[in-house]
């Protein structure tokens, strides 16, 4: 669309334009035209076609299984965004939720960044005004995929502006299928990252525009972008820390211009103006740490700006100097009193923990156990980089070569882009992510430039003069003493456009088979197969959480690990304890402490918490090994982080974790090997085995008759996955 | 263990199971206040298989009710044979037989006996003594009470042990919708409780699983929905998705679905799903004789075996139809609204009719009637045509058509003086640019990238000729704000000492 605005301006585009209406009816007259429509028609064909198949690469989860929401905080996305189309936006923005954090509660209007629901709310009640009465889940459900179409779009005017719109084409292509992106873009994720993908990319896009042309409406819609950025997704601080780095590297190297000037800072003064309307972030743009770098360059080009207008004034280069060294002194003077008063006096805060880890990927795991517990924040294995990237991860160097070889300030960008989003994918693996767009980009000019180059030597048969030239600048010097030999460079050529098709081809394949292995499963329903090749449906956790809100009285509070907050809410309609905001890390560590506390002890802190109801998950029976067991040493950390009663080594014998007849007497006590192995010692589940046999863990378990006084078993679900445990009043004094 | 205390609402069922045969059209049966007397009578329906069609045996009424003595002058009874299409179940066929004397209630009665049939072998906890009263294997006696005053009642309650499961629809609301594209969809939402004694204590899934004969022995283990044949898109799911413990059995006649409830289902216990389907509209859509189209479906729950205490049925007509009227064989509450759906306009009409307790045997045809003119059919398509073709004319208009505010004004003119001023310099600079990296310049490339230059007014950025565009930036910005402003850029030294104006690029926006 920026194009379009552009194109209305400029005479020559008129001017094609108008060429093109003039030669349809004598289209054999110009043919030059004709194959400019050809390639138009093409472009927007292949466009439309990548479009499409971003949207349908992510319906496999909708196939395979139903129109359903995913994973864990998709639920309570869902669940806000209905709140929001039932109450509206005011209700929505004032919501006071006691049904989490029990009996804390959250403001909800506070602590979200509401840029999803409203999106989804908006789509829905469009399509309600243009009469069509669709439900607010299938909104929801389809909201990632067609951010990605769109995404597929802004990918294509960005490629088309850094490089070519070739390289954009593919850059496209690239970002449709990338299963970096897909893993969260899936339909049914219904969470921030499906449209913050988008307002990342698109913010960067407008940014480049506005630093390339140095237009004020440019920057004000990257400045928008960014707000939108802001609304969606806790990842905008990426941005404004590597707009301030780009910046800060262009005036580094001498690139320092007006357009950057008015860029930057239209961006950065408007942005931050509107990113404080979102009550989540608030005042943080320039009250935290986290926010400080791009304030500190803000000031910076103020200072370079004056510079210049000084130099200009100052014929005398020896008193410029003097001046330039007494202005940059003073400047980092100043700026660092400043930073240092703030910090000191407590104005501005210090960088928070998910802050640190990011920066130092070991920092989690000794200060912020609840960080270290999540598995999308550890370090990053190299198989799931090549699993995420494939071919990207090969193409990704060479198109850093090409964006070196031109350097300009749109390539700077995105090789900063690149660099930064590869090594915080490097650092945790959700960000895998942010750097998605960057590999595809960088990937997309390296194929792009390649088969140009080749594609040139290719077709030069013909006019044998110029083709030794036309082998593009990239390459033209090295090739010069080839040139020669023209026969086997073309053979060469050709062996090398088969190669990269063979590729891409292979990037197709693995894209798609990623997609439908890995990334579409809704993790909610789990599937397995039976010996005999039959699908089996293990939907135990809806079971539960359908059974608490038919079958518990309202007022029912529920007592589970955090995991499993957003889902009880989303779906069980009941009050819990904790959930997946893990904002308060006393609440979480107190339900740590009852869960490895012997029964009674773990009996008086849930009267404390009024619980009504215990749920645990328990792979036993079926082999789901992410279950309550195997996350419960993260409890017994979490746990004695604040409570220092409860002592790792307790539940350990030797340093190692055991459930059977040498596990460690305490946890075979605690309340949560009861609660999950309750009655378990009677159950044969594998033929040839003792009862009582774990699957999961593959241990005969150790203490077969646990006797419960203070619960009982309110529900277990057709495969023991889901364990449900009444808490009993207290009992009467005799 | 379940226990089912009997109580008034189980025996107004039992009763109303035990009536359905004598309810039709035209009886005036009534309730009094207890649900347990028979207050006025008038016509009996009769339903007796078609074999005793011709051989039906006289019917007769006694001409007093009470004592054996008395009914000895029998009256012979005009008998009808009813020609409904509300048909019970194949093979049965309905006799109207009107009484000459209304059965009545308000009389004293002589004599009376009741007595209550159990399954065998019952566990009674208790039941209510009114003497005499006899319990003889699974059979409680009372009575026989002689001369009792009209309209006198005593509650009775028998407790005894039941392990039916006694699955109650709270609530049914179907909905079918007509389209006239060829479909019907039903769509039934139900909410489940086991009516049975309430579940105590816990629930133990090893003994439910292991012992099914111990534990949870009133469960449904399995529920049946006969839906109609050729039945397609069939569904079963709840408020949170989709529920996998089904199957569907198709053959030519019929359509089974036979599913459990998502979580077990014991005393007390509730539990709500949805099940939707769709069926072909020449199954149940009829052109009437007089040009109106009329839907003839079956009324009640598909589900075996089940009460329902309220079943709303709404029939959602096609956008358009108009004067719906119903026939139903009994009587039923009936209301209209309206509702939008894809693509509506003026909404559709919906029929809403309501009925309280409602059993297996009212599972008979019902048929609406209604007006439909088929050209509304066309109403939805050409209304999409409409959409995009206006979308399409906007595009072109806005393709074709040049918004700027005037193209007169300052910054307009300077808009294109500056695009052209630019134009030349980076036709120059990258002139110069390239014939000073030599051998760069290509006789093919280089109008090639002149002419990119000139397409758009950033210039390509390519090492020289950007820097140079930033000076000129500058220097045309600042040059327009100037009275002579070709002429001052022509001594470039002089733009080094002013600084540009920045008040002139907001005046200029």
């Amino acid at each position: 669309m920026g194009a379009k605005s552009d194109s209305g301006f400029t005479p020559s585009a008129m001017a094609s334009l108008l060429s093109v209406q003039n030669s349809l009816p004598t289209s054999l007259r110009n043919f030059r035209i004709k194959t400019k429509q050809h390639e138009m028609l093409l472009r927007v064909s292949a466009l439309m076609l990548i479009y499409v198949l971003a949207f349908a690469t992510r319906l496999f989860s909708v196939l395979r299984y139903e129109s359903m929401i995913h994973e864990f905080d998709p639920y309570f996305n869902y669940r806000t965004t209905l709140y929001l189309t039932q109450k509206g936006f005011y209700e929505f923005w004032n919501w006071f939720d006691y049904e989490t954090w029990y009996p804390l509660g959250r403001i909800i209007g506070g602590t979200l960044y509401p840029g999803l629901m409203v999106t989804a709310a908006l789509m829905y009640w469009a399509l309600r005004l243009l009469s069509f009465a669709v439900h607010i889940r299938d909104v929801c459900v389809l909201t990632a995929p067609f951010f990605a179409s769109n995404t597929t779009l802004v990918a294509y005017f960005f490629g088309k502006e850094i490089w070519d719109s070739g390289a954009g084409i593919v850059a496209a292509a690239l970002i449709a299928i990338c299963p970096g992106y897909i893993s969260r873009s899936v339909a049914g994720s219904y969470d921030n990252e499906g449209v913050a993908i988008f307002a990342l990319l698109f913010t960067f896009y407008l940014f480049v525009k506005a630093v390339k042309t140095g237009s004020l409406a440019w920057s004000v819609a990257s400045a928008f972008a960014y707000f939108y950025m802001v609304s969606a997704w806790g990842g905008y601080i990426f941005i404004i820390n590597l707009i301030p780095l780009y910046v800060l590297a262009l005036l580094v190297t001498g690139r320092y211009s007006l357009r950057l000037y008015i860029a930057y800072n239209t961006m950065y003064i408007l942005g931050m103006l509107l990113a404080m309307q979102i009550r989540f972030v608030g005042f943080q743009h320039v009250q935290s740490g986290e926010h400080m770098a791009a304030m500190g360059v803000f000031l910076l080009t103020q200072v370079f700006y004056m510079v210049n207008w000084v130099k200009d004034q100052l014929d005398n280069p020896k008193l410029f100097r003097t001046f330039l060294r007494m202005t940059v002194l003073s400047a980092v003077a100043v700026g660092g009193l400043a930073l240092a008063l703030g910090m000191a006096t407590g104005y501005i805060s210090p960088w928070t923990g998910r802050f640190y880890s990011l920066l130092d990927p070991t920092y989690a795991k000794d200060h912020i156990p609840i960080i270290a517990s999540v598995s999308e924040h550890q370090p990053t294995a190299w198989s799931s980089f090549m699993f995420d990237f494939h071919v990207l991860l090969i193409l990704f160097p060479a198109g850093l070569y090409y964006c070196f070889k031109r350097l300009n300030d749109a390539t700077i960008f995105l090789i900063i882009y690149g660099m930064t989003s590869l090594y915080f994918a490097g650092v945790m693996v959700r960000l895998i992510l942010v750097a998605a767009p960057a590999m595809c980009l960088i990937s997309a000019i390296a194929v792009s430039a390649t088969l140009k180059n080749l594609f040139g030597l290719l077709r030069s048969k013909a006019q044998a003069a110029v083709t030794t030239k036309a082998s593009g600048s990239a390459k033209g010097s090295s090739k010069g003493a080839i040139d020669q030999s023209l026969p086997l460079q073309k053979k060469g050529a050709l062996v090398l456009v088969l190669g990269v098709f063979y590729l891409l081809m292979s990037y197709v394949i693995h894209c798609t088979w990623v997609t439908s292995e890995a990334y579409s499963s809704p993790s909610i329903v789990l599937a397995a197969r039976q010996a005999n090749g039959d699908k089996v449906i293990f939907d135990d956790f809806r079971e539960a959480y359908y059974w608490l809100r038919h079958n518990t009285p309202e007022d029912a509070k529920v007592m589970s690990w955090w995991d499993y907050g957003y889902q009880i809410t989303a779906m069980g309609n009941r009050t819990v304890i904790v959930d997946n905001n893990t904002w308060n890390n006393t609440h979480i560590a107190t339900v740590g402490r009852a869960m490895s506390s012997y029964e009674d002890e773990a009996y008086e802190i849930m009267q404390e918490l009024d619980v009504t109801y215990v749920l645990v998950v328990f792979g036993g029976v079926t082999g789901y090994s992410s279950d309550d067991i195997n996350k419960f040493l993260w409890m017994v950390r979490i746990g004695g982080g604040v409570f220092p009663v409860i002592k790792e080594p307790d539940y350990l014998v030797n340093g190692d974790y055991r459930v059977d007849k040498g596990a460690a007497p305490k946890m075979l006590q605690c309340l949560m090997y009861k609660l999950c192995y309750y009655r378990f010692g009677e159950l044969m589940t594998e033929y040839g085995r003792p009862p009582g046999w774990d699957r999961a863990r593959g241990v005969e378990i150790g203490n077969k008759d646990i006797v419960l006084h203070h619960l009982e078993e309110a529900l277990t679900t057709s495969n023991w996955i889901v364990r449900i445990y009444k808490v009993k009043p207290p009992k009467n004094r005799a | 263990m379940n226990k089912l205390s009997l109580d008034k609402e189980h025996l107004m069922q039992e009763l109303l199971q035990g009536l359905k045969q004598l309810e039709g059209p035209k009886s005036e049966h009534r309730f009094s206040a207890s649900g347990q007397r028979l207050q006025l009578l008038s016509t009996v329906l009769l339903p007796l298989p078609k074999a005793l069609k011709k051989k039906r045996p006289p019917a007769k009424q006694f001409a007093g009710s009470g004592k054996v003595k008395n009914r000895a002058t029998p009256v012979n009874l005009p008998v009808k044979l009813i020609k409904s299409e509300a048909i019970l179940s194949e093979g049965v066929v309905l006799f109207s037989i009107i009484l000459n004397k209304p059965l009545k209630a308000s009389e004293p009665t002589l004599m009376d006996t009741t007595s209550f049939k159990l399954p065998s072998n019952p566990r009674i906890e208790s039941y209510t003594k009114v003497n005499p009263v006899k319990l003889a294997d699974a059979e409680i006696k009372y009575g026989p009470y002689e001369n009792i005053p009209a309209f006198s009642s005593l509650p009775i309650t028998v407790h005894y042990e039941n392990n039916q499961p006694f699955v109650v629809v709270e609530e049914l609301v179907q909905e079918i919708e007509i389209s006239n594209w060829g479909n019907i969809y039903v769509t039934e939402n139900y909410q489940l409780t086991h009516g049975g004694a309430k579940h105590k204590g816990g629930f133990s899934r090893l003994d439910f699983q292991a012992r099914p004969g111990i534990s949870g022995r009133a469960s449904p283990r399995g529920l049946q929905a006969c839906l109609p044949p050729r039945a397609y898109s069939v569904y079963y799911r709840d408020e949170i998705g989709n529920v996998s413990t089904s199957h569907l059995h198709l053959d030519k006649d019929k359509t089974e679905l036979l599913f459990e409830p998502r979580c077990p289902l014991l005393g007390g216990w509730h539990v709500t799903f949805t099940i939707g389907y769709g069926v072909p509209l020449q199954d149940f859509v009829f052109r009437a004789a007089d040009g109106q189209r009329y839907l003839r479906f079956p009324f009640g729950c598909p589900i075996q075996d089940v009460v329902v205490k309220k079943l709303v049925v709404t029939v959602v007509l096609p956008e358009g139809s108009k004067e719906p009227s119903v026939q139903v064989p009994f009587t039923v509450e009936e209301s209209n609204e309206v509702k939008y759906s894809y693509l509506d306009s003026v909404g559709r009409i919906v029929v809403v009719l309501t009925k309280k307790n409602v059993v297996q045997e009212h599972n008979v045809f019902f048929e609406i009637y209604f007006k439909f003119n088929p050209m509304a059919m066309l109403v939805e398509p050409l209304m999409l045509v409409t959409g995009f073709f206006l979308f399409s004319i906007a595009y072109v208009a806005y393709a074709r058509l040049e918004f700027s505010i005037s193209k007169s004004s300052a910054s307009y003119q300077a808009r294109i003086q500056r695009a052209e001023l630019i134009d030349v310099v980076g036709r120059t600079a990258l002139i110069a640019g390239y014939a000073r990296h030599g051998q760069r310049v290509k006789s093919r490339r280089c109008p090639a990238s002149l002419m990119q230059g000139a397409s758009t007014t950033d210039v390509q950025s390519r090492g020289t000729p950007l820097k140079h565009y930033d000076r000129y930036l500058i220097l045309s910005r600042w040059a327009f704000n100037a009275p002579h402003g070709m002429h001052r850029l022509q001594s470039p030294q002089s733009t080094h000492r002013d600084p540009p104006d920045f008040k002139l690029h907001q005046e200029k926006t």
